[in-house]
């Protein structure tokens, strides 16, 4: 299971989001070069470390989310409130938990670019597999 | 009638528990800051070379500017760094004090997965720490 593939899968069922940032949500590091800022807001999303819980039956990544906006208070906005009400506390029969680590950060300006960012990360708890199944049971 | 003693070494054992409360935490920082170190991405190796820990009771250490080679372009640039917090006697980081650290970081992460690195150290540290200072 790879858990960016299961967070897009999440993500991109959730109308709050949808409606804010249509299908711009990708898994990487970057975003496509076609996006421009005045698209409107897009999600980029990735791990930057975590573990694998000591029963194998969970994997705990980290994951960072970059909210990219055409400017400082929508991308905030998409950090602190939209991000928030769909992913925080969710659980579904992949997910067996999300919660937001620390506060959202920014707003930042790309240096190159000059566009507008924020930053979030959430601690993501994926079940591997079920335990029963695992148990041959 | 039995007599009994005894000595209380409270006092004693405290300040032991102190002393090695502030090398764990110094040992932690140490490991997160080498990781760090060696997972950063290196134009100049400003960022690297500003890759800190910082121990208990730490004062602030003032930014500066620098000018360095781009081993990319071979350009001479200027880099900055910002000051680092001073830190109480119950808390130790690792920090990258170059001013553009977070844009290294949310592209290729190496700050987070040292410093998670050295949390999972933890139980090895404090038991070799604890030895050291006779709490074992």
């Amino acid at each position: 299971m790879i858990a960016l593939a299961v967070v897009r899968a999440f993500l991109a069922t959730q109308p709050a989001l949808t409606q804010v940032c249509g299908q711009r949500m990708y898994a990487g590091s970057n975003l496509p070069s076609s996006y421009r800022p005045e698209q409107g807001e897009a999600l980029l999303f990735s791990v930057r470390g975590g573990q694998l819980h000591y029963s194998e039956m969970v994997k705990e990544p980290s994951v960072q989310f970059v909210c990219w906006a055409p400017d400082d208070v929508r991308a905030m906005h998409m950090a602190e409130e939209v991000l928030y009400r769909v992913l925080n506390g969710a659980q579904t029969a992949t997910i067996a938990s999300a919660r937001q680590d620390g506060q959202p950060q920014g707003p930042f300006r790309d240096p190159t670019t000059n566009w507008t960012f924020a930053l979030v990360f959430y601690d993501i708890k994926l079940k591997v597999r079920d335990r029963a199944a695992s148990q041959g049971l | 009638m039995s007599k009994n003693a005894f000595t209380w070494h409270g006092k004693a054992i405290q300040n032991r528990m102190q002393l090695a409360k502030r090398d764990v935490l110094a040992e932690l920082a140490q490991g997160a800051r080498d990781e760090a170190q060696s997972r950063v991405r290196v134009d100049t190796g400003f960022a690297r070379d500003n890759t800190l820990a910082l121990f208990p009771n730490n004062g602030s250490i003032a930014g500066r500017e620098e000018k360095r080679q781009s081993s990319r372009t071979g350009y001479l640039v200027w880099r900055d760094s910002a000051a680092t917090p001073p830190l109480d006697a119950n808390t130790s980081a690792v920090m990258c004090a170059a001013i553009y650290a977070i844009f290294i970081e949310i592209r290729f992460p190496f700050l987070y997965p040292a410093a998670l690195a050295s949390v999972q150290r933890f139980s090895a540290i404090a038991g070799s720490v604890g030895s050291r200072h006779n709490l074992t």
